[in-house]
């Protein structure tokens, strides 16, 4: 059998071309038998019936398509590096949050160590509770005091103990008298906490005594809260004259604005006042201009007048409330 | 502790402030001035008060805002001008309320409408006129000093610079309006920037 010269590949008697990489061949003696060729691909160029799985055209040496796309000659197929390229991105991500949540897993076992750890040695000094004032590992698994008295954790509790404190106090004022209203509050916080560690709980930290007090305070609260109510609309009605006038003399300035704050001027002499609630003003000359009214901006007690000459005069204001 | 915060927060979320009545846009007011406003005294940028009557939803409220133009005419023969600008709504719970007010029309402390104390009839206009001529000035001085890009910049720095406003102009010296004139407002909430 003849061979390719530049692939090797066997080639068929007659071809003209290898079917493989499409090089001529070298001797082209006889014509192709287009009749046995089965009828996979047809050559674009020369019409040529080639079998199925051939690249190039038995003939003509025309690189042969697929069916579908018979139109373009060689198409290969583009494969888009986008999987692999999401692959590279992902891989290291994925294995940066692995390692993250293996930190973070590890940390937070660091954090419970001590309390394990600590069990063990606890019994033997079991007869002083009272020196871990700061340790305060009081997770909700310890639930025996004499373990808790183990100082060193004390970085990792200190986050975690003002959760649980709220729940000590309560058992604190078991000896005095007022638990009973508490008690009907939260029945069942007193009974289990007090054992765990009552003293401690009041003599290490000072600071939660402030949260129970208005976290019991409700129990107060109505009457107070009933007190304030009444006392909010504090709006006093206006129990002063329905109008009145204001009579302002001195000398305005050209453009200068004058202003009567309450009983005073900024200027010249003024008698009068406005009375510091919502009035309308009518004002005397006319072309004496109110260049600020009383508003709710200025608490209803200021008003500005100017002039555009400037003169000496008296002005009067006339104010009616609203 | 932490049912201290959550109380902190439910109490937080169960009381809202006060919501103030929704506004629309274009909403029409009717508004009672509470102080004199005229051409002959008062200038731009002073300021003016004024109860709202109408929507009954905000009735009662006051109104601020400030004088934008006023202009005298000249003794025989010129028209005055005379542009007011509502900007604030102090509601009656004492929230305030940012608004855009146009004047519609005006009714005189007499109850005749269009019309002031001195019974000069006047008419809206707006000063289009003049922001053309601002942005036109703008865009050659922008042409000049960079080309194409420098004069659409400069027509709008000169657009920006003369805002649109609504203007009562009468042919009259003068134009006055007594405290407890009416004016029909068109507001609209202003956007918070």
């Amino acid at each position: 059998m003849a061979q390719c010269s530049v692939c090797r590949n066997e080639l068929k008697a007659g071809s003209h071309f290898c079917t493989f990489c499409g090089t001529p061949a070298q001797a082209a003696p006889a014509p192709v038998p287009t009749a046995q060729a089965a009828p996979g691909i047809t050559c674009t160029v020369c019409q040529a019936a080639n079998p199925a799985g051939l690249k190039f055209c038995n003939r003509c040496g025309a690189a042969l398509s697929a069916p579908a796309s018979a139109a373009g000659g060689f198409t290969p197929a583009k494969r888009t590096p986008l999987p692999l390229i999401i692959a590279l991105f992902a891989i290291p991500i994925a294995g940066a949050a692995g390692w993250f949540a293996f930190q973070h897993w590890q940390k937070g076992r660091a954090a419970e160590a001590p309390v394990v750890t600590t069990a063990p040695p606890a019994p033997a000094p079991a007869p002083a509770p009272a020196p871990p004032p700061d340790a305060q590992t009081p997770f909700s698994r310890p639930v025996s005091t004499p373990i808790v008295r183990e100082p060193e954790p004390a970085p990792a509790a200190p986050a975690r103990v003002p959760v649980q404190r709220p729940k000590l106090p309560p058992p604190a004022p078991a000896p005095a008298p007022a638990p009973v209203q508490t008690a009907a509050e939260e029945p069942p916080a007193p009974t289990p906490a007090p054992e765990t560690r009552p003293e401690p709980a009041r003599a290490a930290a000072p600071a939660p005594p402030a949260e129970p007090a208005p976290a019991r305070s409700p129990v107060f609260q109505p009457e107070r809260t009933y007190q304030p109510a009444p006392a909010a609309p504090p709006q006093p009605r206006y129990a002063g004259p329905a109008s009145g006038i204001i009579v302002w003399s001195g000398q305005l300035e050209r453009g200068t604005a004058v202003t009567i704050d309450g009983d005073r001027a900024s200027a010249g002499s003024i008698n009068g006042a406005l009375p510091g609630v919502p009035v309308m003003v009518e004002i005397t000359p006319s072309d004496v201009a109110v260049a600020e009214p009383p508003g709710p901006g200025n608490g209803w007690k200021r008003i500005s007048v100017r002039s555009r000459k400037s003169r000496h005069t008296v002005v009067t204001i006339y104010w009616r409330v609203l | 502790m932490t049912r201290i915060i959550l109380s902190a927060l439910l109490g937080a979320l169960a009381a809202p402030a006060a919501e103030p009545p929704p506004l629309a846009n274009n909403t029409e007011f009717r508004v009672r001035l509470l102080a004199p406003v005229s051409t002959s005294a008062n200038q731009k940028g002073d300021k003016i008060s004024a109860q709202v009557l109408s929507p009954p939803a905000f009735a009662g409220s006051i109104m601020e805002g400030e004088v934008r133009e006023s202009k005298s005419g000249a003794k025989l023969k010129g028209t005055s001008t005379l542009a007011l600008a509502f900007q604030t709504i102090h509601l009656k719970d004492e929230t305030k309320l940012d608004i855009r007010s146009d004047v519609k029309s005006f009714i005189n402390s007499q109850g005749k409408a269009d019309v002031d104390e001195e019974g000069h009839i006047f008419q809206k206009k707006n000063n289009l006129g003049k922001v053309a001529a601002a942005s036109g000035l703008g865009a050659l001085i922008g042409g000049i000093a960079g080309g194409g890009r420098g004069a659409a910049i400069g027509a709008g720095v000169g657009a920006a610079a003369s805002l649109i406003v609504v203007q009562m102009a009468a042919k009259a010296p003068n134009i006055t309006f007594d405290s407890g004139s009416e004016l029909v407002l068109d507001v609209s909430p202003r956007a918070k920037r």
